[in-house]
């Protein structure tokens, strides 16, 4: 059977994860990650907490969208304009990493 | 409630049987700084942040953020320790240096569910003996500096239990050759703990650990023998194991029966019940239970936590643990009469002053 393009869309995309090398402990609902390299450790609040907690296993940037939208009864695209910055941030950061 | 229940109430949150609501209503301010200060010197901000998510210590919203805040600090400083904890064992095994963590950081990731629950202040590290000299030396390449001189050469090769030394950003690493100076030390099997070594993920490497047994009996060591007020942290560690743990209480018993250490077992299971509150139980409480200390082992205990401990107690309660007139010569020769550099290093004292109390503390007893 032929895939829909949406769900070929969705393989293709950009898949996250932590990068192991990253410390981090959960304070509350709070995330404290601290990346090699970096002295400052960076506190994740909200929805930077829950798409912490959502990339503990790798995980396709669509799946990510898909998921926090269904969560916050938003649009896939409304996600990704919040997103992405945030996970730009994480990548250079070096908390995460594309495989 | 008295702020000490209060206080044994948060250091047992989450045991068997102290599971639930802690109080029924906010605290007053008084009794809420009664209660927070010593949080923080017990190391307890984990425990006492766990219940009050959980709704179990009802808070205002200022104490609240104030649980919150002293959490995340807490959780930072951990964060910092572990990262240097990386960097030292990654050195050190390049060097060839053998290294096992204990205490604080492996029990923060080996026995609680949580690794944030569990408090630090500094990295413990464990080398075999033949190589605790070049470890010394690798961390001062680093920029560690010795906190403590050892009394001689050769006490610091063959009886120390270890060092204490500062990095070059303040934090400390306690580098052990053993787990306790003295007495119930030098009965244990030292090789013999990097047999049943276990390992967990830190930071994407696989770090070593003791194993549950040895895990435990070092618990129990710090706990009965560390302090004669042994951090709350600390007991909790002791009685988390027991309720949660993974050791062969057989294994333990057979360790503690091999190290003659069920006396120090028995302590640290008293200490838990009346600073925590809890009834401990199970194979491993009930075998030492009733266990009656010998002469020999309440001496050897009080020169570690009795009104009396001193330096030089230690060393005289040491002698029966040791095997062999020989060694005991060795290590009265290497005892006695230390350094003028290692009285300085443990405070302003005068020479003279520290031997005439080291030999008062000999005619001396008492267990508090």
């Amino acid at each position: 059977m032929e895939r829909k393009p949406q769900e070929a869309q969705l393989t293709t995309a950009p898949t996250w994860r932590r990068d192991d090398r990253a410390l981090w402990r959960r304070s509350g609902a709070r995330f404290v990650v601290l990346a090699p390299e970096h002295d400052e450790a960076l506190v994740l609040e909200g929805t930077a907490a829950l798409t912490w907690e959502l990339l503990a296993e790798p995980i396709a940037e669509g799946e990510l969208f898909a998921l926090l939208a269904e969560y916050f009864g938003v649009t896939r695209d409304e996600v990704g304009e919040e997103l992405s910055p945030f996970l730009e941030r994480l990548l250079g950061y070096g908390a995460v990493y594309r495989p | 409630m008295n702020s000490t229940e209060l206080l044994s109430r948060v250091a047992s949150y989450g045991l068997p049987d102290r599971v639930g609501p802690i109080a029924g209503q906010p605290l007053d301010g008084t009794a809420w700084a009664g209660l927070m200060s010593p949080v923080r010197y017990q190391r307890l901000i984990g425990h006492l942040s766990r219940a009050v998510e959980a709704g179990d210590l009802p808070v205002t919203d200022e104490q609240r953020a104030e649980v919150a805040e002293q959490d995340l600090e807490n959780c930072v400083r951990a964060l910092h320790l572990d990262r240097r904890l990386l960097e030292l064992t990654a050195q050190l095994e390049s060097d060839g240096i053998e290294v096992v963590v204990l205490k604080g950081t492996a029990n923060a990731h080996l026995i609680y569910p949580d690794p944030a629950t569990r408090a630090f202040g500094d990295n413990d590290l464990l080398f075999r003996a033949a190589q605790f000299e070049d470890a010394v030396q690798a961390l001062k390449e680093l920029g560690y500096v010795r906190q403590v001189a050892p009394p001689q050469r050769e006490f610091a090769l063959r009886f120390s239990k270890g060092a204490t030394l500062k990095g070059p950003e303040g934090d400390e690493a306690d580098l052990h050759r053993n787990l306790v100076f003295g007495t119930f030390g030098f009965a244990i099997e030292l090789d013999g703990l990097f047999d049943s070594c276990v390992k967990f993920e830190l930071g994407g490497r696989r770090v070593r650990a003791l194993g549950p047994e040895t895990r435990l009996l070092h618990a129990c060591y710090h706990s009965a023998l560390g302090d004669p007020d042994p951090r709350y942290s600390s007991l909790r560690d002791v009685a988390q194991m027991l309720a949660f743990g993974t050791h062969d209480n057989r294994r333990v018993l057979e360790l503690a029966r091999r190290w003659r250490s069920t006396a120090v077992l028995a302590r640290a299971f008293r200490l838990c019940r009346e600073h925590l509150g809890v009834e401990l139980k199970g194979p491993l409480v009930s075998a030492v239970a009733g266990y009656e200390p010998t002469r020999r082992e309440r001496r050897a205990i009080a020169s570690y936590v009795g009104e009396n401990r001193h330096y030089a107690a230690k060393v005289a309660a040491s002698l029966p643990y040791l095997d062999g007139v020989g060694t005991k010569i060795a290590f009265l020769r290497a005892s006695a009469l230390p350094s003028e550099e290692f009285i300085e290093s443990r405070g302003n004292e005068p020479r003279s002053a520290w031997i005439r109390r080291g030999l008062q503390s000999l005619l001396q007893g008492g267990l508090r």
